[in-house]
Parts: C-alpha cells; sequence; structure tokens
C-alpha cells in the first residue's frame, strides 16, 4: 500500500473508526513495532508507519475472521439449544462457554478488543447462570443479546475492517438494565465449572476411594469398615470346596496313620536282622578262632548271598575296621551249598545253630524286604490323599479369589450413567460398545479403574459440543497374564481436561495411561495398563554386578541379547539405580531388555535368571526410592528390589546430570545439536493464534511446526527435534495440561521446554501448569517483546545457568 | 534410657554414715532416741542402673544398651543393595520378615570403611519406626552401669566423626545413646536420595 495515501482516507473515518485505530496503534506500539503515539487517542493516528505491518495484520485479520464467524455461529445455536432446553446442565451451556472463551483469545490476540470484551462478558454470564445468581431464562436473554453485539461487531470487522464500538456499548447497557454487574462478574469469570475442575475431581477421587464397597457399608447397619461385593453363588461354591476339603482331613490322617504303621514295621524288621547278625557274627568269631588258616581265608574271601546282609555287614566294618572278621560266615556255606531236594525241614536233628540262625536271617530279611512294600504302598496312598488335599485347597484359593474379584461389567451403569449425564440434550446420543466386558478383577482394583474411567469420560465428555455424527465410544478390555489393558475410544476429537488426575491414580496404581491416535485416523484412544491382582507380583530376575533384582513382566517387551533396531533410548540398569561398578565389564555380554511403552527404549543389564512370582512389599517410608517398587523374599530369606523402569527411567532424566544413557550425544544439551535455529513447535487450535506467533518467531529465526491439537503436538513432538513447546490450555483432543503430563512418561522429551500460553489468567491455572512443569506461563494477548524475550529466556536458561 | 529400665534393675543402697550400732546399751536414753531419729531419717537412696552390652570396633570399644536391642544375630551371608543410601549403609535384609537398613557401625562412627567380617553380628536396634540392624565384628560382656558411673568423654578419638551420640565413658568404652544415633542414620538415610 501506498505510504502517502495512507491506510485509510482519515476524512472517510468516524469518531469511533479513529479510536479503533489508536487502539491498534497502541497495541502495536507495545509489541515494538512501533513508538508509542504521544497523540491524544482523538488525533489522527500516524497511519504512515504501518506499513511493515500492514500485510500481517490483513492476513491475521482474514483468519480471525473465518475462525470468529464459526465460534459466533456454535455460539448462536448452542443458545437456540439454550432457548429449547431450559436446562441448566444442557451441554449446550458448556459449548457456549467454550466457544466465548475461544473468541476472547483470538480476538484479544488480533486487537478486536470489543470483541473480546463481549466474549469475556458472555462466558461470565454462563458462569453465573451455572452459580444460580443469574435466572434462567434472563441469563438466555441476555446471551442471545450479547451473540447479536458479537455478530454486529463482526459485520463492522467485514465491512469497515474495524470492529464497531456500538454493539459492545448497547450490550452492556442491556446488562445494566436487567442489573447484572458485569463488571464484578468480569472479575470472577475464572470461577471454576463443578465438574470440569482438576481439583475438584481429585476431591471425588480422594472421597470416593472405596467406590462400590461403600454400596455394602451403607446396606450394613452400624458398618464403619469397608466391605466387599460378594457374589452368593461364588460364596456357594467356596463353602462346597472348602467343606471338601475338611472332609479330606480324615483320609488324609488315615494315610499318615498308614505311613507310621508301616514305618513301624519296618523298623521292627530291621532291628531283628540287626539282632541276628550280631548273632551271626559272635559265632563267625568263635568258629574262626577254630579253624585253620587257609580255610578261615578261603570264607573270608566269600561274600554274603543276601546284598542286604552285604551292606549292613560292610556298614558295620566301616565303623569298627573289623574287616576280615566281620566277613567270615563259615557256616552259610554248607546251607547254600546243600540243595533243597535234600534239605527236609522236618529233619530236626540235622539242624545245627548255624542252620536256625540262616533260616532266621532269611526270615528277617524277608520281613524288611515286606516292611519295605507296606511302607511304599503306605506312602504312595499318602501323596494320593495329599495331591488330592492341595487340589482342593487350590480350588479354594481360586474360589477366594473368584469372591474377591468381579467381572467388568459391574462397572457398565455408572459409565453408561456418566455418559449419558454428560451427553444429555444431545440430538445424538451416543454408541457405547463394551468387548471383553466379562473378564475378571480384583474388586479393589476395580473400583480405582471406575474412578478413573468415570474420571476420563467426564473430562471428555463435558465440554464436548453436540456432534454431527453420533459419538462412539468403545470400551475393550485384554487381559495378558497378570495385566489388564482397557482401551477408551473415542470415534470423534474430544476435550479432556483432567489427565493429570488420572496419571496420578494410574501411578498408585502401578499402571500405564497412554494416549493414542484413534485406529481410525479420526478420534482419539486412551490406553490404560493396570495389574490385575496386587501383592504378588510376576518379574524378570536380573543380574546387575552381584545384586539380583526383579523386573515386572509388564514392563518388558522382549529380552535379547542382541539390540534389535535403533533405539530412541538406550540405558543400563546400574547406572539407573547407581550402583557403581565394581569390576569392569569386558568379557560380559549384556542382555537387553525392550520396554514395553510407546518408545523404544532398551535397558542393559547383565544377566538373566528366568521368572519369578514373589510376594512383594512396599518399603519403609525410610526406604522408599524413587524407581523401586518394593521388596520381594524369596524362600532364602534374600531381599530383591524390585524395580520400576519407567519410574526410574523419568527420575533420572529429571534429577541425574550424570551418564546414564550409553550413547554419548545424549548427553549433549538438545540446544547444542541445533543451536543455530532452535525449534519450537506452536500447539493452539486457534488457526489465527498460530498465525501470529509463527511470524513473530520466524522472524526471529526459529523454526516454527504447528499442532492443532494437543495429540498432533505429541505425535510431532515424538517424531522430531523440538527445542520448545508453546502451549494452550483449551485444546481438542488432548488439553495443555493433559500434554503436559503426558510429556513426562516420554524419555526423550526430558529436555523439553515448555511455555504455556493461554487466555486463563488465574493464579491457579498459572500454579497448576508451574506444577507440570512448565519454564513459563504467558497470557493472550501477549505483546510480542515479551513472548520473544521469554521463549529465549527458556531456551537458553540451563546454558545460561551452567556458564 | 532411666525411664525405660526395668524394676529389676534398680538396685536400693543406704549411706555410708557411721553410726554407733554396737553397745546401745550404754547409751542414755536422750543418746538412745537420737540416734534412733538419725537412723529414722535416713533414706535409702534409689541408684538407677543399666546393663549394657560390650561391643568391640576394631581400636576402640562402646557400650550399647541391652533394653535399646530387639537381639543379636549372625550376619546375613548377603545384603541388598539400596540405591541412593549414605555409604555407611551397606544395604538392607530382613529381619522377622520386615526389611530393614543396615547400619555399618564402624564406618557410621568413624568414616572408616573396613571389610565387613563374614562372621561379624548385627545387634537388631529398637526404633519405634523402624528396627535398624547395626553390623559390628564382635560383641563382648554385659556389664551393669549406674549413671553416676558414667565420666563425661575426656578426649573422644580423633577417628570418631560422630559425636553426639556418644553419650559418656565407662572403663574406657564410650557408651552410645542409641535413640540419638538411630534418628540421625535414619534421617540421612530417608534424605540420601535428594541430596546425595
Amino acid at each position: 500500500m501506498d505510504e502517502e495515501q495512507g491506510f485509510f482516507d482519515n476524512n472517510e473515518l468516524t469518531h469511533e473508526d479513529l479510536e479503533a485505530l489508536a487502539a491498534f496503534d497502541a497495541l502495536e506500539a507495545k509489541e515494538g513495532k512501533l513508538p508509542v503515539n504521544p497523540m491524544p487517542s482523538t488525533e489522527m493516528p500516524q497511519v504512515s508507519t504501518y506499513l511493515d505491518a500492514d500485510q500481517e495484520i490483513a492476513d491475521m485479520l482474514q483468519l480471525f475472521v473465518v475462525e470468529a464467524d464459526e465460534e459466533i455461529t456454535t455460539m448462536q445455536q448452542a443458545v437456540h439449544q439454550l432457548e429449547q432446553d431450559e436446562n441448566l446442565k444442557s451441554p449446550s451451556m458448556n459449548a457456549l462457554k467454550r466457544a466465548a472463551h475461544k473468541l476472547k483469545g483470538s480476538a484479544g490476540t488480533v486487537g478486536c478488543n470489543n470483541m473480546a470484551t463481549i466474549a469475556i462478558h458472555t462466558e461470565a454470564l454462563v458462569n453465573l447462570m451455572q452459580a444460580g445468581t443469574l435466572s434462567y431464562l434472563t441469563g438466555v436473554i441476555i446471551l442471545a443479546h450479547a451473540v447479536r453485539a458479537l455478530e454486529a461487531t463482526m459485520e463492522g470487522i467485514n465491512i469497515n475492517g474495524q470492529e464497531k464500538y456500538a454493539p459492545l456499548t448497547e450490550f452492556e447497557e442491556e446488562c445494566g438494565l436487567l442489573s447484572i454487574d458485569l463488571q464484578h462478574q468480569t472479575a470472577r469469570r475464572t470461577t471454576p465449572l463443578p465438574p470440569l475442575t482438576a481439583p475438584e475431581i481429585a476431591e471425588n477421587l480422594s472421597q470416593s476411594t472405596s467406590g462400590p464397597l461403600q454400596d455394602l457399608s451403607s446396606i450394613l447397619p452400624g458398618a464403619s469398615t469397608p466391605g466387599m461385593r460378594v457374589d452368593s453363588r461364588r460364596m456357594e461354591d467356596l463353602t462346597l470346596h472348602a467343606e471338601h476339603l475338611t472332609e479330606q482331613r480324615a483320609s488324609l490322617e488315615s494315610a499318615q496313620v498308614r505311613v507310621t504303621a508301616a514305618m513301624e514295621e519296618l523298623n521292627a524288621a530291621q532291628n531283628r536282622l540287626q539282632r541276628l547278625e550280631m548273632l551271626l557274627s559272635t559265632i563267625s568269631m568263635g568258629q574262626l578262632q577254630n579253624s585253620s588258616q587257609p580255610e578261615n581265608q578261603r570264607l573270608a574271601e566269600e561274600r554274603p548271598t543276601s546284598s542286604l546282609i552285604a551292606r549292613i555287614l560292610d556298614e558295620a566294618s566301616q565303623r569298627t575296621g573289623r574287616i576280615r572278621q566281620r566277613r567270615n560266615r563259615p557256616h552259610l556255606q554248607p546251607i547254600q551249598s546243600q540243595s533243597n531236594e535234600l534239605w527236609d525241614d522236618m529233619e530236626i536233628d540235622r539242624y545245627t545253630e548255624s542252620d536256625v540262625l540262616a533260616i532266621s536271617l532269611n526270615e528277617a530279611v524277608a520281613d524288611v524286604a515286606l516292611a519295605s512294600s507296606h511302607l511304599r504302598i503306605a506312602f504312595s496312598q499318602l501323596n494320593q490323599a495329599l495331591q488330592k488335599h492341595i487340589e482342593q485347597a487350590n480350588l479354594v484359593q481360586s474360589d477366594v479369589l473368584k469372591l474377591r474379584s468381579a467381572p467388568f461389567n459391574t462397572l457398565l451403569p455408572r459409565l453408561q450413567q456418566t455418559i449419558q449425564q454428560n451427553t444429555r440434550g444431545w440430538k445424538l446420543p451416543p454408541q457405547i460398545e463394551v468387548l471383553g466386558d466379562t473378564t475378571e478383577i480384583e474388586q479393589d482394583i476395580l473400583d480405582d479403574l471406575s474412578q478413573v474411567l468415570i474420571t476420563l469420560l467426564q473430562s471428555c465428555l463435558s465440554n464436548l459440543a453436540p456432534a454431527p455424527r453420533a459419538l462412539q465410544v468403545k470400551v475393550q478390555i485384554l487381559t495378558q497374564g497378570n495385566e489388564l489393558t482397557v482401551d477408551v475410544d473415542f470415534s470423534q476429537p474430544v476435550q479432556s481436561g483432567s489427565l493429570d488426575i488420572i496419571y496420578v491414580v494410574m501411578q498408585r496404581l502401578k499402571g500405564i495411561f497412554l494416549p493414542q491416535q484413534h485406529p481410525s485416523g479420526n478420534g482419539i484412544r486412551f490406553s490404560l495398563r493396570i495389574p490385575r491382582a496386587r501383592g504378588t507380583i510376576k518379574g524378570l530376575l536380573a543380574g546387575i554386578e552381584d545384586q539380583q533384582v526383579i523386573i515386572p513382566l509388564s514392563q518388558i517387551q522382549q529380552v535379547s541379547r542382541w539390540q534389535l533396531g535403533q533405539p530412541d533410548a538406550d540405558y543400563k540398569l546400574n547406572a539407573l539405580l547407581g550402583f557403581v561398578r565394581k569390576s569392569p565389564s569386558s568379557g560380559i555380554i549384556p542382555h537387553i531388555l525392550t520396554l514395553d511403552n510407546a518408545t523404544h527404549t532398551n535397558i542393559e543389564i547383565e544377566e538373566t535368571y528366568g521368572e519369578v512370582e514373589l510376594l512383594m512389599k512396599p518399603l519403609d517410608i525410610y526406604l522408599q526410592r524413587p524407581g523401586l517398587l518394593g521388596t520381594a523374599l524369596d524362600g532364602t530369606g534374600r531381599v530383591f528390589l524390585v524395580v520400576d523402569l519407567f519410574d526410574l527411567i523419568q527420575h533420572s532424566q529429571r534429577y541425574s546430570s550424570g551418564p546414564l544413557k550409553i550413547s554419548d550425544e545424549a548427553d549433549e544439551h538438545p540446544l547444542l545439536q541445533s543451536e543455530q535455529h532452535p525449534k519450537i513447535l506452536i500447539a493452539d487450535d486457534s488457526v489465527s493464534i498460530r498465525q501470529s506467533l509463527q511470524q513473530a518467531l520466524q522472524k526471529t529465526g526459529f523454526e516454527v511446526r504447528e499442532a492443532r491439537d494437543g495429540l498432533e503436538a505429541l505425535e510431532i513432538l515424538l517424531e522430531n527435534q523440538i527445542d520448545l513447546v508453546l502451549l494452550d490450555i483449551e485444546m481438542p483432543n488432548l488439553n495443555g495440561y493433559d500434554l503436559l503430563s503426558i510429556l513426562h512418561i516420554y524419555p526423550q522429551l526430558a529436555n523439553l521446554k515448555t511455555i504455556m500460553l493461554s487466555s486463563r489468567s488465574s493464579e491457579k491455572h498459572q500454579q497448576r501448569a508451574r506444577d507440570l512443569g512448565v519454564q513459563a506461563y504467558l497470557i493472550k494477548p501477549t505483546p510480542r517483546d515479551i513472548l520473544l524475550s521469554t521463549v529465549q529466556s527458556v531456551l537458553y536458561q540451563k546454558q545460561a545457568n551452567e556458564a | 534410657m532411666h525411664e525405660s529400665m526395668n524394676e529389676d534393675q534398680k538396685l536400693i543402697s543406704f549411706s555410708h554414715e557411721r553410726l554407733p550400732i554396737t553397745g546401745l546399751e550404754l547409751l542414755s536414753d536422750e543418746e538412745f532416741w537420737s540416734c534412733a531419729i538419725r537412723l529414722a531419717q535416713l533414706t535409702p537412696a534409689r541408684v538407677s542402673t543399666t546393663e549394657f552390652l560390650e561391643c568391640t570396633l576394631e581400636t576402640s570399644r562402646c557400650l550399647i544398651p541391652l533394653s535399646e536391642l530387639h537381639e543379636v544375630v549372625m550376619q546375613p551371608q548377603r545384603l541388598t543393595l539400596l540405591p541412593g543410601c549414605p555409604d555407611w549403609m551397606p544395604g538392607i535384609t530382613v529381619w522377622r520378615s520386615k526389611t530393614i537398613p543396615v547400619i555399618d557401625l564402624i564406618a557410621y562412627l568413624t568414616g572408616q570403611h573396613l571389610p565387613m567380617s563374614s562372621e561379624g553380628l548385627f545387634l537388631i536396634a529398637n526404633h519405634p519406626l523402624l528396627p535398624v540392624g547395626l553390623s559390628i565384628p564382635t560383641i563382648g560382656n554385659t556389664m551393669m552401669v549406674s549413671p553416676e558411673q558414667i565420666q563425661p568423654v575426656a578426649s573422644i578419638q580423633k577417628l570418631f566423626t560422630q559425636t553426639r551420640a556418644i553419650q559418656g565413658e565407662y572403663a574406657g568404652a564410650y557408651i552410645l545413646h542409641l535413640p540419638t544415633l538411630l534418628d540421625d542414620a535414619l534421617r540421612q538415610i530417608e534424605m540420601a536420595p535428594h541430596y546425595g
């Protein structure tokens, strides 16, 4: 545009137009592009100096007009719906508020202050209605005025490229006539909405930790301790199996008695055999003294015919050392040499002392053999009884576990109720599909899961405007070993906002919570993974140094000797635990654990000793360490640390400056790698704000990427080396808080800097953002110089500290 | 320490003041009653004594009140390392199904790190919040010591770095005030992962 002609013909401008230009002038002066105009606002601005910014503003206005049109249309529809609903809980109320909030932010950014003010008033009016301060009828009437005022203001922008003051003034007069104190209410416009605020949800969670258990407590008169739902059929099964277990006691005791009797019988037979053996030795000794030396020698070399006797004699000889003498059994040979046909038991006269002894010895050996056989049978019967007893005990244990469990579908009524409450008034109610709802889960885990799911549904649906197509909510439950996975799919983008609360609960449950892109490409999936039962830990026994630790199997995707592919992050377990290597690791071929998380993360360990399932106990408060779930004891009294690899990695990234990662490059500050052109991601659902920020940042030399919602931002962050993210709070799919919560679980994003850029100015929001780890908080609209100085300050903060 | 003493550990003694116990028949009535009044006025002084266990710590000895100990056990074959611990804590072990920290008493008191003997002993110390295993090379006799007999420490050996827990001295052995020692040790164990 020609500089001499100026942006407008001054003679065509009204007094209002001049004031609007002055406002723009002041805004631009704040951004450092123009010197502050010393002229009074009634005088003509120095329009000739606009040239550089002209095109920029025109572009931004063009984008803003499209966006603002959409928001005003949404508000119009919402007001229309409110007129029909006559219900404070109508979803249109939130839709209206949200549209007003967005309009407030984008209008403020492009300097359309009148429109921003009307939007602020609209938001305040909704708050007044929801708080009950403003009657529903009056509220709807004045909201309709607000929308008309916005339309009129918009019309001015469309026609003249300038917003008008008149609609705002008229609207405020209208409010005055209805005795609505907008100034006062605007100051309180950040009053939280009951169903949406994180602290309230947190409070709800803390108040309802016992969940459905309260149902029983409330039923039982005087019940002060939490109860548990009990399925009567399962209780009957348990009773029956426990009775059978008791009945088996008799047969078990009987088998034990038989074993005892058999053992006594064997003992008696062995004693008799021993006595005979001693008698035989005595006789042999006497005969040996009378026998000739050659004969004695010949007999001494003979071995006993019974192996049992031989063993007894050998053992005795070892005890006494009298080997030769004890082996002399001169009278055994005649008996052996006599054939059965020559022997007649009735010929008593032929019996010698040795013969009687030999017969007795044979009988004693036979008795021992018989008693041994009886003992074997008795043992076998005892084993059978014991086996039956164990099987029955297992049945009882299984019954008890079943009794403590409940199918997932017991949660369905509460989930359906939550969905209905939050989508009331929708013309097309959401379609709900549940798969795997018969999966059995321990009741206390089910209660926690119920709270997580209800919070998730409330958070995602309460802010959602009625969709033109029916929203499909699909809940799928899968089990693998002791791990339970619950996928909650929304077929279209949703508003969340309380995911940090869910993260806290999931952390307590030792579970994982991951938002993902919906398989269809549109919408979002929230994936929850938690253990199905507590108490026992099923893990991999891993060796590091001379220690052994247990890693939950649920955290491991695979174990290998070789590194598969290029990992996003690579760690050594001993370094993560802070154990100093005592001996050089040369010669040790490490095992590589690939973690089961969203990124490809490898952990190096020295040895694996297979799977174990042990009882886990939490550590005392003095011994608690980040990354440790507790300890487990084996049968020998050894103590094993149970590690939480995800927590260990997070902790090491946050607090350790040491080279925990294997790759050296990981130790470098990201900016050292991209010092020339730091990459900044702008995550904002407003295209005009993204455009505005992009222009400002690119001019300063930053490389800029854009994301329309939180999920897209997460995907860009994971796929690119981003140094800083400028984050809006209000965004579809994942809002700014959600994204901040999620960033912690990705080790490769540990060095990412974050700046929250929001129109929410209250200390409550700023504090929440700080708690979630943002480095700075800026309030929209932010002057350009403040934006740039904050970005540079945050980006180079670490380097400055190190210097 | 005195409060926790058992009744059977409390002995009674009398003043050593000499009184004319013999030849009472030679006293006049006045003298007799005067003597009787003096005897009656003598109150027995209750002296508390505590039973201590003597522990040998390389070049020095220390005494630990038995009432502060649960039991003395053999050192387990292996300790489990715990991340982020003070260097005088060799690890954790299990005692009566409870995971407890182990303190190398010599290292804690002196800062010296000697290899732990495989024949060493653990004193399971009684702390209200968490029992603690004190690793020591060997133990000696038990002995009864009254507070009067405990002398202020004239000169603590230079090698002792932790002197707050040393209550006094008796017969050349340092008397440890275990509650102070355990409180300090547990505080350091708790804070170690945060402040190294």
